[in-house]
Parts: C-alpha cells; structure tokens; sequence
C-alpha cells in the first residue's frame, strides 16, 4: 500500500513577541527559548491509501497545525511532507485533496449553489459539470432544501455539510478533515462517521483529526496520538489497544443480598439497583468463579461483558506517561 | 487564466455590497448633478468650472473607493479564515493576490463608469436646457408667447434622451465638442487608480486595515508631490549641501521620490490639458508607466504573501 | 529543485529590470521638470524670506505655492472652489476692502492662490484686477496681478493687457508704459481692432499730434474702404478733436508767452498773431485736410497713397505746414477766446437749429437779465459773478441756466451787469 501523505520530522516554531499581552497581563520575554512556542516537534507520520486515519490530541496538541502544514496555510520551521508523492504546495497533488478546516467560515453573501460553482471554477472544473456536481453534493449532504439560501443562515450543522460538500467536489482521492465533528449534535456526529466509512468504501483515504476519541475509535484503522506537539504513538487501533482483557463486567439478576456481599471485597466494583447487580471483577478466575456460582444462588445472567481497554483509556495512559516521564 | 478571473469576479461581487461603496457612490453623483449649481454660483466661467470639480470629483472618489474597500481586501480573508478552503485548491498564491487585484480594480472601474455617466449627462443635459438652447426653442413661438406644457415636457424628454445618447457615444470614445477631452481625463484617473489599488493589495496582504489606509493615503500623497520633493532636492543643493542634516535630507528625499511613482503625469497634467491647455496629447509612456508600475507593485505583494503565514 | 531555481532567478530578473525600467522612467519625468518654473523654498517653511531675494514679498511668493503643493495634483479643483469663495467673499466685504489694508491684502491672496493654482484662469485675473483696483482702490497691486496673468498667459490672450493698459492711462498716467501694453495685447492671436485704436489715443494723450492726426486718417480711410460707417463717423469726430487740440495747445502756449509779456491775457485772440507770438509751429490746414479726406474717400485711393498725399511727403507738402499765423480750425474759422479759454467754433450749432436756439437764448437771457435787475434793486450792485444770484444755487428749482444752449458760458460783465450771448452776440 503506498503511502499517501507522509511526513518527515515536521516542525513548527512560532516565535513570540518581545513584549505582548497574554492572560490580560504584560509579559516580557527574554532570551530566544522564552520567545519560542514550539507547536509541532519532529512529527513523522504516514498515512497509507484507503484507509481511515486519525490525528488525536487534546486541544493544543497541534492538530491543526499539522493540517494547515500539509494544506499550504502555514509553513514548517524544519522538516517535509509528501501528499500523493509531491511535496508541500504542488497543484496537482491539491487537485486531489479535498480539505474541511475547523469551524469553516465561507462567504456569507453566496448561497449554497453559488458557492459551491465558484469552488468548483477553483478546481478547473468545467462549467456543466460544475453545475452537476454541485447539484449531486447538495443532495448527498442533505440540503437541497436550502439552496437559495445565502450562506449568512446556515446553522453551524449547515454549515458543516456544505463544507464537506465543498471538500468533495473534485472526487478527492484524499479527504482531509479538521475536527469534523466539532459541534455537531450526537445525530451530526452519527452523520459524519457514516460518510466517512462511506468515503472508505468509495476508496478513498481519509484523514481526520480530532478530540472526541469515542467516536475516532468506532471508525479509525489507525491512529496517531499527538500530545504538546510531540507524537506519542501511532499504530492501528486494534495493535495499539491491548488486546489483554482488562476486566469482567457481570450483570446479574436475582442474587441474595448475603452473596452480594460476599463477593463485595474480590469486586472492583459493585452496583446494585433494585434487582440488578452489575459486578465487575479484574481476574478471569474471579469472573469465571462468579459465573459458576449464579446457577447455584438462583440467579440469572443478564450480560456478560468482558471489556478490553478503550482508546480513551489508552489515550490518557498516555498522555499520563508522558507527563510524568 | 480563468481561475484569476473567478477570484477576480468574487472580490467584484464582495466588494459590491460594501455598503460605503453606496455612501460614497450617492455622494458623488449628487455632487455632479448638482455641479449645475455652479452656473448660478460664478460670475463667469462656469465650464470651466464644472468640468474641474466633475473630474476631480470622479478621481477622489474612485481613490476612497480604492483605499476603503482595498484596505480590507486581503485582511478580511485572513481574518475570517475564509481562505483556508481558497489555499487548499489547486491554485497559487499569486493567483488569488492577482484575482483580488483584479476585483478590486473592476469595482473601481465600475464605479467609475457611473460616475462619468452621470457627469456626461449632467453636462449634456446642461447644453439642452441652457439659454442658447431654450432661446432657439422660445424662437419658433411668436414673441410674448411661451411654449405649451406639452412642449416643454416633450423637449425634457427629448433632451434627455439625446443626452443619454450623446453620453453614450461619449463613453465610446467619439467625443463631443462639449465633452472634447474628457473622456482621456478619465481614462488616465483609471490608470492613476491602478497604481494606487496595487499599492492598496500590497499594503492589505501584510498589514491590519487601519494601518493599510494609512500607508496607502501616504503612498497617495507622496506620489502626487514626488516633483516637488525633486525640485526641494534641487533646491537643497543650490543651498550647499554643507550639513549633515542637508545631506540627509537630500538623499532620503531623492531616494523616496525615484521609490514613489509619479503620480501627477496622469489625472493632474492631463486635466490641466484638458481644461486650459487643449489638445491633450494621449501620453503613451505614462500608459506603459502605469503598467509596469502595477506589475512590480504586484509582484512585491506577491512575494510578501508568498511565505507568509496565516493564522 | 532546479524548478525553484528557476523561479528564484526569473524573479529576481524581473524584479530588476522592472525596478530599473522604473527608475530610467522617472528619471525622464524628472528631466522634464528641469523646464519648469523654478520652485520656491516651500517646504522649508520657517524661512519666511528667501534669503537670494530679501526684498521679496513672502506671501506673493510663499502662500501660493505652498497652496500649489497642498493641493496635491487637483490644482484645478481646487482653484475653481476658490474662485467660487472669493466671489462670495467679495460680496460680503465689499466695504471694507477699500476700508481696511489687511482686508484687500486677503483677497490679494485669494486671487493669487488661485492663480498659481490655474495660470490659464483668465477670468481669475480680470476680476482680481476689478476688486483690486476699482473697488479695493489699490491700482498697483491690480497692475501686478495682470502682470502675473500677462506672463502666464503670454501671446494667448489681448484681455490682460487691454485691462493693464487702462490702469496705466488712468491712474498711473504713464503713457510709455500704455504704449507697451498696447503692443503686446496686439500681439495676442484674439485682438480686436479697437484696440490698435487706442494708440492714437495715447499718441494723442502724449501730444504727439501729428501722429495722432495720422493714425485717425488711416483707420478712417480703412473704415470707409470696409464701409464701417460708425467708424468713420468716429474717425471724423477724433480728427475733429485732434485738430482742435493740437491748435488749442499752440494757442495756449502762445498766450503764456502773452501773459509773460504784458502781465495779462490778451483781450482779443488776434492780438496774439499780430506780436508774433504764435511762433513757426506746425499746424494743420483744417479745410483742405477734410477735402483732401473726402477727395481720397470717394476716389478710392489705397490707403498708403491717400495718407501720404493727407499728410504729405518731404516732395509734396499735404495738409500741415508751418507758419506763424493763428491757427484755425477745421471749417477755417477762427477760435474764440472767451475767459481765456480757446473755444472752437464749430461747437456753434448749424443753420437749422440756429433759430430755434436763437429762441431759447433770448428766453434765458430774458429770464437772468430780470434777475440781475431784482438784485441790482435788492443789493444796490451788480453781482459779482452770475453764480451770485441766488437762483442759480443748484440744488434749488434751477430757472436760471448756468449756461447757453450751445454749452458755452455766458458773457456778463460784472461792471456794467450786461449779459450776453457768445454764439449770438446781437441779443
């Protein structure tokens, strides 16, 4: 599988000002290490062809510089990257490209349609195709209802899907996504995971970044995790993720109270509301134990879950780790 | 090349709905047709007299139409970020500093022509109703008798029409004799405000609004005075250049008018021409002036934006 | 790479040789300055007085051109801006510019702002001659405005110097400089034909008579070969008048010498001719210039011909000549010496209104002699001067005039309270 975009040791300094206000209070700053915010350290990453992949980080972790990087918006300090084999800036890779940034912002005086042209004349499309395909993505994002409308009353959920709209009118072979669901009600967060495992059967490769790891987890293939600038991990979820069982999690019905109690020490944790008891045991004996035992005190087994450690969980360990080493 | 064109377009359709476009278009035009007030104001003449505030008019506001609406051009972009999705297409920086440019430029031209549609108009207009005209009128009719309602309204109208006409073939470029140099007047405020809308891009693709205005009314009058700052260097030297602070003086003026473009050999030579020293002479070398002039204004704003950062 | 290269070195090709395009182009502008009207010190502001020129007004100097450079290129606009307020400022000081020095050096300034401002404004510089000069009183400062106008506007135009040459004849009295202003307004493409004209007048104002004399000739002979039948009825009228000067001031001179003599004006004009006192002058022989006129008129002759064989040449004497005799006038009749002043006489009425102005004569010496003789019995005396009696105070209801119909004044005898006619003397 070829590499699609590749990053080699990406950097990004910003050199602050002398003497600025920040938090509402004068700051003086001296020295060349005082004066510099480093917002990207020595990232390498690839990102193969046909797959989902994930940029996670907390907010300030340098997401976004990344992509602004990789788009032409800003310029790296030290390093390169490769999108499609050319490097940072070339027309033709960008001809491919199709880009949604954060909070998308677009004239407010065009309505859809003719916002969706004038990016479309940006590409070279030719103008009845243009006028097809704007029309296509109008319907495929769902607001053929607005068309007329200038941009100035979109929702924010509006806005996003014309965004998506505007980064598909080429037929990207990559879509590059900036905190696509940032926002988004949990039905608009449903919408974006669905287009992008649709994106994924298209064939095309998808990049996003985001902080809403949950849903990063239901879609990605692999991840990168980026925290303070600095790339902590990357790999395909399902390496990443220990595939060790972390613990049990039993819900029973019907069970004694005395036995509940019994067990209440060698749990990790106990709940018990009305006739249910959810009981959640690290060690497979345990669970097996408990298990065996419900047949004998007359209870019944409602669910039995054993849980393997999410990428929330993973990301925090991390992120821990990190600050602590 | 057409994606140029399509940012060009844009900025036009932007720029358009700048509501100060519509204050200072009303302003203008107001002050144009009522240019015929001039008439009843002077003791004597009064064509020369309309016709100098017509083109002053029509150059001032065509330069605060480049300088409010320029200013924010590329700042406004920047601003709202709404040209992170214009970076990420296949098109080049300077694609988009060339389209804004050329944006701006068509706002200016159109603004432009309006205005000189009306003052045509208005000086048309005048000849119709003055008191030669109206006299061949009241002529056809016994002497102590005046037209009839009717006729007067037929001869407005009829007067109107034929001013639209002639305004029209004006703008054409066939003068007439009432409007015999005009049209090259303008043509060369149109040249002057192509400089000046570079000068407006290239001050807007690094510097906050505010800032950018400043700069570019100071390019303004630095242009329009760069004779005298050369004749103040000659007479700096006809001093002696025996201080250190002459000396100064001296160099940092003869380097900041040959830097500065000369802006008085196009609206204010031509009008001076045009109004008291007929005929003008079409001034090719200033057209190739304003030409080259832009091109490099515009390539130093294309590499300032080239390597620049956005937020 | 070898693109960027690429780009790099096109860039920075073109960047040069655009920059250096530029830079010959403004050197071309600038070169064309070096024809231009010199520039004052402007700029260098707290010098208030040149120091090459310490005689030099500063505000003539200084506040126009400083106007020059503020209004950045739209000179002409602003000038007609200006133009419009000085008409309203006029308007609203106009009694205290004669009043007031500061005042009309204000409006100066106006005026010259304006000038400066738009050289070609011609209009600008009539008024300005008019507010200055007639309404301000200060002929000095308008002969300079016109000056500036005359400069800036050399050979475009006759209207400056035509105004200038009537503040020379009128105020300043200086005929030599009129005579210059004349020439150059005659040199502008638009001249009329009145204003050659005016240099017989100034030939005559200066009491260059023959001069005068000639010039009317030709331009009479000129109208009358145009058939301009008002010119030569003015030609005739100016000859008329130069005739009766030039001899006018001959006979005046001859009674100074009259005077110097025998301590007293002579009682009668012959008495000069018989004691020789009239001198070999130059005079013209009146009725054979008009035949000679009318002769050249009707026969067509070219106008060179006809002045020559008018005024003569050194081989055929025209109609001057010299003698000692008294000189008459143009009909050949005699002057009248009526209280020292010489009157010709053709300022008599002709044969038809003769009798009725014989009617309104006897009237009016009927209606003073009734005065005289009320005063006479009122006072015991004869008035000393007509003006004496009490009804011919003007303003009162004026029954008495104070001169005969003609227009010559009347001839009383203090002593003997006669009062008579000089046009008819046998009433």
């Amino acid at each position: 599988m070829a590499a699609v975009v590749e990053t080699f040791g990406l950097t990004k300094i910003y050199t602050l000002d002398f003497l600025d206000v920040e938090h509402g209070r004068l700051k003086l700053r001296l020295g060349r290490k005082r004066r510099q915010r480093v917002a990207l350290q020595d990232l390498s990453i690839s990102v193969e062809q046909g797959e989902i992949f994930g940029l996670l980080g907390p907010n300030g972790a340098g997401k976004t510089t990344t992509l602004k990087i990789l788009m032409g918006i800003i310029f790296p300090t030290r390093g390169s990257a490769r999108i499609l084999g050319r490097p940072l800036g070339d027309k033709w890779a960008k001809a491919r490209l199709g880009f949604l940034p954060e909070n998308p912002y677009f004239y407010d005086y065009l309505t859809g349609r003719e916002f969706l042209k004038y990016y479309g004349q940006l590409y070279g499309i030719p103008r009845r195709e243009r006028e097809r395909k704007a029309e296509a993505l109008l319907e495929r994002v769902g607001l053929r209802d607005a068309t007329h409308l200038p941009l100035k009353g979109y929702s924010k959920g509006m806005l996003q899907r014309i965004g998506l709209a505007q980064a598909l009118l080429n037929n990207p072979e990559i879509v590059i996504l900036d905190e696509p669901q940032s926002g988004l009600d949990p039905l608009g967060r449903k919408e974006i995971r669905d287009l992008i495992l649709q994106l994924r059967e298209e064939g095309k490769t998808v990049f996003f970044s985001s902080h809403i790891l949950s849903d990063a987890e239901l879609v990605c293939d692999r991840v990168a995790i980026l925290y303070a600038g600095e790339l902590r991990n990357i790999g395909r979820l399902t390496e990443l993720l220990s595939a060790r069982i972390k613990e049990y999690e039993i819900v029973a019905r019907g069970v004694p109270a005395a036995i509940l109690e019994q067990w209440r020490p060698r749990a990790d944790r106990l709940l018990v509301e009305k006739d249910n008891a959810m009981i959640i045991v690290r060690q497979e004996n345990e669970a097996r134990e408990i298990l065996s035992r419900l047949n004998e005190v007359g209870a019944t087994l409602v669910s039995f879950n054993p849980r393997r450690e999410t990428l929330e969980e993973y990301f925090i360990a991390q992120v821990r780790g990190g600050t602590n080493g | 090349m057409a994606k140029v064109w399509a940012i060009a377009f844009n900025t036009f359709k932007e720029a358009v709905r700048n509501r100060i476009l519509y204050i200072l278009l009303i302003f203008a035009i107001v002050l144009l047709l009522f240019s015929g007030l001039a008439r009843e104001l002077t003791i004597s003449a009064h064509e020369k007299i309309i016709r100098s505030l017509g083109l002053g008019c029509i150059n001032i506001f065509g330069l605060l139409i480049a300088v409010f609406v320029g200013i924010g051009l590329v700042y406004n972009e920047l601003d709202k970020k709404t040209i992170y999705t214009i970076i990420s297409k296949p098109i080049d920086r300077w694609q988009f500093i060339l389209g804004k440019y050329f944006g701006l430029l068509l706002t200016i031209y159109v603004n432009i022509l309006i205005m000189t549609l009306f003052f045509y108009f208005s000086l048309y207009w005048q000849t119709f109703m003055g008191s030669d005209a109206l006299a061949k009128v009241y002529a056809a009719y016994p002497p102590g008798q005046a037209p009839g309602a009717l006729h007067q309204m037929g001869y407005c109208g009829w007067s109107v029409l034929r001013s639209l006409g002639l305004t029209l073939k004006t703008l054409c470029f066939f003068p007439d004799q009432v409007t015999a140099d005009l049209q090259i007047v303008v043509v060369m405020t149109c040249l002057e405000l192509a400089i000046i809308t570079a000068f407006a891009v290239l001050y807007s693709s690094f510097s906050t609004p505010t800032l950018s205005a400043i700069l570019t009314v100071f390019t303004f009058v630095v242009g329009r005075g760069n004779e005298d700052i050369i004749r103040y260097t000659w007479y700096l030297e006809r001093k002696g250049l025996t201080s250190t602070a002459a000396i100064v003086k001296y160099h940092g003026a003869q380097f900041v008018a040959h830097l500065a473009p000369n802006l008085k050999i196009f609206y204010s030579d031509t009008c001076n021409a045009a109004l008291s020293n007929p005929p003008v002479i079409v001034d090719y070398y200033a057209i190739a002036y304003a030409a080259i002039y832009s091109a490099l204004i515009l390539s130093l704003a294309v590499l300032i934006f080239r390597r620049r950062n956005f937020k | 790479m070898a693109r960027r290269v690429y780009l790099a070195v096109f860039v920075l090709v073109w960047l040069a040789v655009a920059g250096y395009v530029v830079y010959r182009l403004q050197d071309k502008q600038i070169s064309k300055l070096e024809y231009a009207r010199p520039f004052r010190a402007t700029l260098a502001l707290p010098q208030i007085v040149d120091r090459d020129r310490p005689d030099s007004d500063p505000a003539e100097e200084e506040l126009p051109q400083l106007a020059k450079v503020m209004a950045l290129g739209y000179d002409e606009m602003v000038a007609s801006l200006l133009w419009l307020r000085v008409i309203q400022v006029f308007g609203a000081k106009l009694q205290h510019i004669r009043e007031n020095p500061l005042e009309l050096r204000a409006i100066e300034n106006y005026f010259l702002v304006i000038t400066e401002l738009d050289p070609r404004f011609v209009e600008a510089y009539k008024f300005g001659n008019f507010v200055l000069g007639d309404e301000g009183g200060d002929q000095k400062a308008a002969l300079r405005l016109l000056d500036r106008g005359i400069v800036r506007n050399y050979n475009r135009t006759f209207v400056l110097p035509y105004e200038a040459v009537f503040i020379c004849l009128g105020s300043l009295q200086d005929y030599n400089l009129a005579r210059y202003y004349v020439r150059l307004a005659l040199r502008a493409p638009d001249c009329r034909d009145y204003v050659k004209r005016i240099e017989n007048y100034i030939a005559l104002k200066k009491g260059n008579y023959e001069i005068a004399l000639e010039r009317w000739v030709r331009d009479d002979l000129e109208a009358f070969r145009n058939r301009q039948d008002h010119l030569v009825e003015m030609g005739h009228l100016q000859i008329n008048n130069i005739a009766n000067q030039w001899h006018g001031s001959i006979i005046e001179a001859a009674m100074e010498r009259y005077l110097e003599r025998h301590g007293d004006y002579p009682a009668r004009i012959e008495q000069l001719e018989e004691e020789n006192l009239i001198g070999t002058v130059r005079q013209v022989d009146g009725p054979r210039l008009m035949r000679l006129l009318e002769g050249a008129e009707r026969a067509g002759m070219a106008t060179n011909d006809a002045v020559d064989m008018i005024m003569g040449t050194k081989d055929r004497p025209g109609c001057v000549f010299e003698s000692n005799r008294l000189p008459r006038d143009l009909r050949g009749e005699a002057y009248l010496l009526i209280d020292e002043a010489v009157i010709p006489i053709q300022q008599r009425p002709t044969v038809g209104e003769r009798l009725a102005l014989r009617r309104y004569t006897q009237g009016d010496l009927l209606a003073i002699r009734r005065r005289i003789e009320g005063y006479y019995k009122a006072n015991g005396r004869y008035p000393a001067t007509l003006m004496d009696l009490p009804e011919m105070q003007p303003g009162l209801r004026e029954e008495l005039k104070h001169e005969d119909p003609v227009g010559l004044p009347w001839n009383y005898d203090a002593k003997t309270g006669k009062i008579g006619s000089h046009v008819f003397p046998e009433l």
